[in-house]
């Protein structure tokens, strides 16, 4: 899951991390209020959506006033920014930057390391800082379950010969940006830019928390933000148990796994089909689960048939087919639906299926079958 | 017949082997010959699942019974403790079916069993079969066709379309020597590379079938590897309609920007001289032909 910028924030700030004050609002009237609250007469209002490049596409508002404030947010709040209805703003203390660096933690799966990342060019030119000199950003491979010592981070940045950068500070931050990403689970974290202030001292200025779903299960309040944020029918799949991808075709799809779903997608495309949907069962295939993910997939009215492709194994298939045939009963219309069923109990789960109208069961292993089947009855 | 992973000197314990799934899997490794010898969970000791001893710890499994592999099935909560229990305890194979371990353990424990020398598979992976062995995990017995002096060996990344392609080589009757699922998530402990190592060397191995998906890299470092091998390799790899930015059921399935998806995985793979097969059921024909 992506965290928002204010989260995000206030997550990184007990690690002694450099967080400008600022608070999050959904209404000009709102900002307003955290800016009087914050003092000064310098404030930066932020479109708070989970995308890069905001500050190029106009999410970002330096303010110089509360009247700022307040018609910077009448702006973004309420309009779209990058695909993205902008529903809350954060409203900071604008800070007196000196110069920017980039600085990032990680989680390398090609290498199964946590790469420190930091580049001196800083600032929105990273991607072209990487591209054209790779002098520019340096890495520092740390492994993983490793206690990173602030020596080795400050005796590795003495080679990029910075000037006016404090080293010391800059080693602590980045190892306290690492202890974080390892408590928060997170695949990335990417300050950027993390400014030096005319003081000398720094602060992070933005913020990108990427956190590992696998990890949601011991971060209590980052899988309560992630819930919220789900569509209504991704939190019925979730509660199912089961993966499910909304698409923008019109053929539903229930599999028995990640890959063969895949595979039914690319099926169904070289067939001129497009799904409306992946989900993947997973193991434990019971009749409410498949129930209720058949029961999810035929909602949208624009469905015009459906694939089930199971490969059972152990799991008792006779129990997969009556969830079809009980999600039946509440389905509306009379789309097809093809069914490819195999694993234990599959001659009882034919049996039963065969003589339920609408439904065609493909008795073979391929799955190239079931996609010609319903190509053929979808027209 | 493939004597590499597991053979006759194999003593499996089932970790987790009083859950409700790891005592189903045991029964059904059992019923396929599996040499499984004893189960751990950790407060069972004393009791005894399908007829074998459960221990507390795998240090008593390896010495009471002289353990020296392990199939895994706790909860991702405390599976990284299972896997490290189980290298600390000098078992030397180890695989993990249980699938949700957050990336940061599963790097954890693959950084553990490569300074021990140990082999993991997983985690998120059905495990592996060797006909005339047994398997450790959760494959079907009943889609291999065993009993053939030579055959193909089958390395995937997804199970249920592994399955899907091992029906379709036993219904065009190429036998499989041996199945490896290497999981599902972005950081698993063998990968393609390891297993098809394992096939070129194998003198029954006559050519290979490699399931693959989108995202990381695994499938590019496989066609490295692949250039070099002297059996012939078909892949199919699954994803190729899939948006980019959105996870497909595996943690590992996910088109990032500047790498992950299907077709630079299919240009490094043909261009490391492997055919490419657009559906699960064309792999036995272009495996016979590239075979002849």
């Amino acid at each position: 899951m992506i965290v928002s910028e204010d989260l995000a924030k206030r997550l990184l700030a007990p690690y002694g991390l450099p967080v400008p004050p600022g608070q999050a609002a959904d209404t000009p009237e709102a900002a307003a209020a955290i800016a009087q609250k914050l003092g000064g007469s310098a404030f930066v209002v932020k479109a708070l959506i989970p995308a890069g490049g905001r500050g190029k596409a106009g999410g970002v508002k330096v303010c110089a006033s509360i009247e700022a404030v307040t018609e910077a947010a009448q702006v973004l709040l309420g309009h779209d920014l990058l695909g993205y209805r902008v529903a809350r703003v954060l409203v900071e203390k604008a800070m007196p930057i000196a110069r920017e660096i980039y600085a990032g933690v990680v989680a390398n799966s090609a290498t199964d390391r946590f790469d420190l990342v930091v580049s001196f060019a800083g600032g929105m030119e990273i991607e072209h800082a990487a591209q054209s000199n790779s002098q520019a950003v340096w890495q520092l491979p740390v492994e993983p379950g490793d206690v990173l010592p602030v020596h080795r981070v400050r005796q590795w940045l003495r080679q990029a010969r910075v000037e006016d950068v404090n080293l010391g500070s800059l080693a602590s931050v980045l190892v306290a940006l690492y202890r974080a990403a390892a408590d928060l689970d997170a695949v990335l974290l990417e300050i950027n830019p993390l400014a030096v202030l005319t003081d000398g001292t720094l602060a992070l200025l933005d913020c990108k928390l990427e956190i590992d779903d696998n990890g949601l299960a011991r971060q209590p309040e980052l899988a309560d933000v992630y819930r919220q944020s789900l569509s209504s029918r991704e939190l019925r799949a979730r509660d199912l148990g089961v993966s499910y991808v909304p698409l923008e075709g019109d053929i539903g799809v229930i599999t028995s796994g990640a890959g063969l779903g895949m595979c039914t997608l690319d099926l169904l495309k070289q067939q001129g089909l497009a799904p409306a949907n992946f989900l993947d069962t997973g193991g434990g295939i019971s009749a409410t689960l498949v129930q209720g993910a058949l029961e999810l997939i035929m909602e949208p009215p624009q469905v015009r048939g459906a694939i089930i492709n199971l490969y059972g194994g152990i799991n008792r298939m006779l129990e997969a087919s009556k969830g079809i045939v009980a999600a039946l009963q509440t389905i509306p219309g009379k789309r097809p639906l093809v069914v490819k069923i195999l694993g234990n109990q599959q001659e009882e789960a034919w049996a039963m299926l065969e003589k339920v109208p609408n439904v065609h069961v493909i008795r073979v292993v391929q799955t190239e079958d079931a996609v010609a089947k319903i190509a053929e009855l979808v027209g | 017949m493939a004597t590499f992973l597991l053979d006759k000197s194999t003593r499996a314990i089932v970790q987790g082997i009083t859950g409700r799934v790891g005592q189903t899997q045991t029964h059904w490794m059992l019923a396929a010959g599996t040499p499984l010898v004893a189960g751990v969970t950790p407060g069972r000791g004393g009791q005894v699942v399908e007829g074998l001893p459960v221990y507390d710890t795998v240090a008593d499994a390896v010495r009471k019974e002289g353990a020296n592999a392990s199939v895994i099935f706790v909860p991702a909560v405390v599976a990284r403790d299972a896997v490290i229990e189980a290298i600390d305890s000098g078992l030397q194979l180890i695989v993990v079916v249980t699938e949700h371990i957050p990336m940061r353990d599963t790097m954890e424990f693959k950084a553990r069993a490569r300074y021990a020398g140990v082999t993991v598979i997983g985690p998120n992976c059905p495990g592996l079969f060797v006909p005339g062995i047994g398997k450790l995990g959760i494959m079907p017995v009943s889609i291999f066709r065993s009993g053939t002096p030579e055959g193909v060996g089958v390395v995937g990344r997804s199970a249920t379309l592994s399955y899907e392609v091992i029906a379709n080589l036993t219904g065009a009757g190429l036998g499989q020597t041996a199945a490896v699922g290497i999981g599902g998530d972005p950081v698993v402990c063998t990968e393609f590379v390891e297993v098809l190592k394992l096939f070129e060397a194998d003198p029954a191995t006559k050519g290979v079938a490699l399931v693959g998906e989108i995202g990381g890299s695994a499938e590019e470092r496989a066609a490295a590897f692949i250039a070099t091998m002297s059996k012939p390799v078909v892949a199919l790899i699954a994803g190729r309609a899939a948006p980019p930015g959105r996870r497909f059921g595996h943690a590992g399935a996910i088109i990032r920007a500047g790498g992950g998806g299907a077709e630079q995985k299919i240009m490094a793979l043909r261009e490391a001289g492997v055919t490419i097969a657009d559906t699960p059921s064309q792999i036995p024909g272009l495996l016979k032909q590239r075979l002849q």
